[in-house]
């Protein structure tokens, strides 16, 4: 299963400095969980009290997994999972 | 009882306003600021977010500009004490509150400032016109009511602010009868300084009040009262920022917190649909009382020029009686006399006995004015 | 200028089909409102006055320093010897650039009290800011007005922009429902950030109001874009979807103005004391501090414990102590200016 999650920039340091994380799973959910398992630092960065932070968009595909099936939202083989934080500098 | 004395202080104020208090007392009741701990900053933020909601409602130039006061007088004490200066010469009317006059008679008495009061016409409206004339070139304040305390009459603020502002006077405008029933552009109507209590109109508690201070006043005005601002403490007098430069010692942030629930009701409404309600109920005192005998009732005929404010009397009973009588017999709760404002009475013929004033506020029900006026038939019957 | 035809200095831009003389006409009669004149505003401000938008009211708090030059394209090191406030920089220079229509520098913290004022007259707003809380508030003030509005924000090598048209497309509440804690989003100052990165994102915003202005609205991007330009990711996400996320956002489905109401929001308090200012959320959140700590050592002295963070900084000679708290608050000694406390916090804490 190729699963690739991308991480952005400020949550680099917590995922070991990688860009691109390998990860397994049929659902977003599963994805993420696994994705933590690897960097546990990762854990407090997307989730508050099992709640995904407000301000962290997943995005399947390119498709916000709000308006597809939430953390259930079924992923395959080749899928992208980016998680994109609001930037705010200017 | 049947409270018809909203213009001195509006009775019942709206729940949320009891609520407001109550919650804030229990909760929030820390001095505003100064420490930094979350209940100061909670009860700082209040004050912040009242001088915002001020400054919107009344289109002020920008927050920290509304100065919170003990009530209407404090404000308009503030206002001409801070901004008169050894012989400056100062216009103000006979329809004045002592709130207005008292403070310009004392200065003027005391050789300090020299005054000119413009005499209002028979329904007490001040023609723009002859506050022009009054003024010379040491003047450098007008002082003008919205509305009068006694007959309700709206005074064209407007003009007499833009030709003031030609004059290059400062314009003080007491709202005490209009803030919260009459709307008020301050910017728009070229008000330097715009003086009112919370009590009335606005729905707050007792203890409140405000001053707006624009650009104008501000180049000149001087604290009347000094004393601790929470910031800057290093500094020997008092820091130079608005509002804290007019504000030393504690502000009443329960009652602000009061006072803006009160606005949210007043926002909630509007404050034209509140003054056309009492307006309403005035009007049918109005007509009533004219068609009976023995009754005289002041002020303009039309309703668009008054706020929601009736002066009567009646020929054989002097004011006093007549509101002693209702106030004991019948539970209704009026004000008679000169209403603090005795050149007014003095103008119209009914000093020193004055009138019966009514006053009807948000929650008066025609049902109470019915009461009202079978009452008056009841007892003016055969005298 | 001399030429015959004052509409000859627009002819390149004339001659794209969507624009053409009508378009060109009615960018010369639109007004815009720019909240922000750092490294996105200035190259908004450039782009917008090259083009001929007729009025442009630019909004800024700060001062020029020499730390904005690297990506800041109006200002030079003139501005710096003068301290000039950035506002009035622009317009100097933009003048030059174009002395055909109106520049309004406006040097001013932009709040809740005074942002509709700002922005009541004008077509469209642009975020030219640096952080959320501002954003929030032109988010409020755009669905409230039913006006346009295009946010970005860069840090790093990345950028991200969306463009709000209230009623057609989501608010930035339904894309982001709620802005980073503080201390969560890395800042310019934090993070640092690639000139080239604001650029591209700035030109871009500038693109998207170019068409808004010349009454080309359905060309306009419904997506969100994000780009990386050192990672090479040039992405652009679905969030049309979003649009009043079912009925739920409360900005532009439930029209609760949160940010212009107060709720949210910083609030400054000068304590009782000497030149220090206290900064402080609305809502209050947990702070990180392993992870501020380790996005501020670059730029000062750190040290923490689970009760506070101490943070020394020597910016332009002048010396800064942050004392911040578990829960965002943070006192900044070394000023007794509420506005300079703001810059300081949204700059180092970020928000």
């Amino acid at each position: 299963m190729a699963i690739l999650v991308e991480i952005p920039p400020p949550l680099r340091e917590a995922a070991g400095g990688n860009v691109h994380i390998q990860v397994t799973g049929t659902t977003v959910g599963e994805a993420l969980t696994d994705l933590i398992r690897q960097h546990p630092a990762l854990g407090t960065k997307l989730f508050d009290n099992g709640q995904l932070r407000p301000y962290i968009n997943v995005f399947v595909n390119d498709e916000d997994i709000r308006y597809l099936e939430e953390l259930q939202t079924p992923i395959q083989d080749g899928t992208t999972i980016a998680l994109i934080p609001a930037v705010a500098g200017g | 009882m049947i409270y018809l004395d909203n213009a001195a202080t509006s009775y019942p104020k709206p729940s949320s306003v009891y609520e407001a208090m109550d919650h804030f007392a229990r909760h929030h009741l820390a001095n505003p600021g100064r420490a930094g701990h979350k209940m100061a900053l909670t009860a700082e933020h209040t004050l912040d977010n009242a001088r915002h909601r001020l400054n919107r409602f009344f289109n002020g130039r920008s927050p920290e500009r509304w100065i919170f006061t003990l009530n209407g007088t404090d404000a308009l004490n503030i206002a001409i004490k801070g901004v008169l200066r050894d012989g400056d010469h100062v216009v103000t009317t006979n329809v004045e509150h002592n709130s207005v006059s008292r403070p310009l008679v004392a200065l003027a008495e005391a050789g300090r400032i020299t005054l000119t009061r413009v005499s209002a016409d028979g329904v007490g409206w001040v023609d723009p016109a002859a506050i022009e004339a009054a003024m010379t070139s040491r003047t450098r304040l007008v002082v003008v009511t919205h509305a009068s305390n006694v007959v309700g009459t709206i005074q064209p603020i407007t003009e007499i602010g833009r030709l003031v502002r030609s004059r290059d006077a400062l314009f003080l405008v007491d709202a005490a009868q209009t803030a919260g029933v009459v709307s008020i552009d301050v910017q728009a109507m070229c008000i330097d300084l715009l003086a009112f209590p919370g009590h009335k109109g606005l729905l707050g508690p007792t203890g409140t009040g405000a001053l707006y201070v624009g650009p104008r006043a501000e180049a000149i005005i001087r604290p009347w009262r000094e004393g601790g601002t929470g910031g800057d403490s290093s500094s020997p007098t008092q820091p130079r920022e608005l509002p804290y430069y007019l504000e030393g010692g504690t502000p009443n942030v329960l009652g602000i917190a009061g006072l803006i629930a009160g606005l949210d009701f007043v926002e909630s409404q509007g404050p034209e649909r509140l003054r056309q309600h009492e307006i309403a109920l005035c009007e049918k005192v109005r007509h009533t009382l004219s068609a009976l005998p023995g009754f005289d009732v002041f002020g303009p005929a039309d309703p668009a020029q008054r706020v929601g404010t009736l002066s009567f009397r009646h020929h054989s009973l002097p004011a006093g009686d007549l509101a002693a009588i209702l106030d004991q017999s019948f539970d209704i709760a009026v004000r008679p006399g000169l209403h603090c404002a005795p050149y007014i009475h003095r103008h119209l013929g009914t000093y020193p006995e004055g009138t019966v004033r009514i006053s009807p506020g948000p929650f008066t029900s025609e049902n109470e004015i019915d009461r009202l006026l079978a009452a008056l038939q009841e007892i003016t019957t055969g005298l | 200028m001399q030429t015959t035809d004052p509409l000859e200095r627009y002819s390149r831009q004339m001659r794209l089909p969507g624009i053409g003389k009508a378009g060109q006409e009615r960018l010369l009669a639109s007004r815009v409102t720019l909240c922000g004149c750092g490294a996105l505003g200035t190259v908004l401000a450039n782009a917008l006055v090259r083009a001929g938008v007729g009025f442009v009211r630019i909004v800024d708090r700060d001062f020029v320093e020499p730390s904005n030059l690297q990506r800041q394209v109006l200002f030079d090191e003139t501005d710096i010897a003068e301290n000039l406030p950035k506002a009035e920089a622009a317009a100097r220079k933009l003048r030059q650039i174009n002395s055909t229509v109106t520049i309004e520098p406006i040097v001013a913290d932009i709040n809740r009290s005074n942002i509709e004022d700002l922005c009541h007259d004008v077509d469209l707003i642009l975020d030219g800011s640096d952080n959320f809380e501002l954003r929030y508030l032109i988010n409020d003030l755009a669905i409230k007005l039913s006006k346009p509005w295009v946010y970005a924000g860069a840090v790093g090598s990345e950028g991200m922009s969306m463009t709000i048209v209230p009623g057609q497309t989501p608010c930035l509440r339904c894309v982001f429902e709620a802005a980073p804690a503080p201390g969560e989003a890395g800042t310019c100052e934090t993070a640092g950030v690639l000139g080239p990165a604001v650029g591209v994102i700035a030109n871009f915003q500038a693109a998207e109001a170019l068409k808004i202005l010349s009454g080309n609205l359905a060309a306009i991007n419904r997506d969100l874009l994000v780009l990386n330009l050192w990672d090479n990711i040039i992405r652009r996400v679905r969030i049309a979807p979003l649009a009043g996320r079912k009925g739920k956002c409360p900005c532009c489905a439930l029209r609760r103005f949160e940010w212009l109401e107060g709720e949210h929001g910083t609030q400054t308090t000068t304590l009782c004391g000497r030149n220090a200012v206290q900064v402080s959320h609305r809502r209050s959140s947990r702070l990180d501090f392993e992870t501020l700590a380790q996005s501020l050592r670059t730029s000062g002295s750190v040290t923490y414990n689970k009760f506070l963070l101490k943070f020394q900084l020597n910016e332009n000679g002048e010396f800064y102590e942050f004392t911040v708290f578990p829960d965002g608050r943070a006192i900044i000694k070394g000023t007794s200016e509420p506005d300079k406390a703001r810059i300081l916090y949204a700059r180092y804490v970020g928000y």
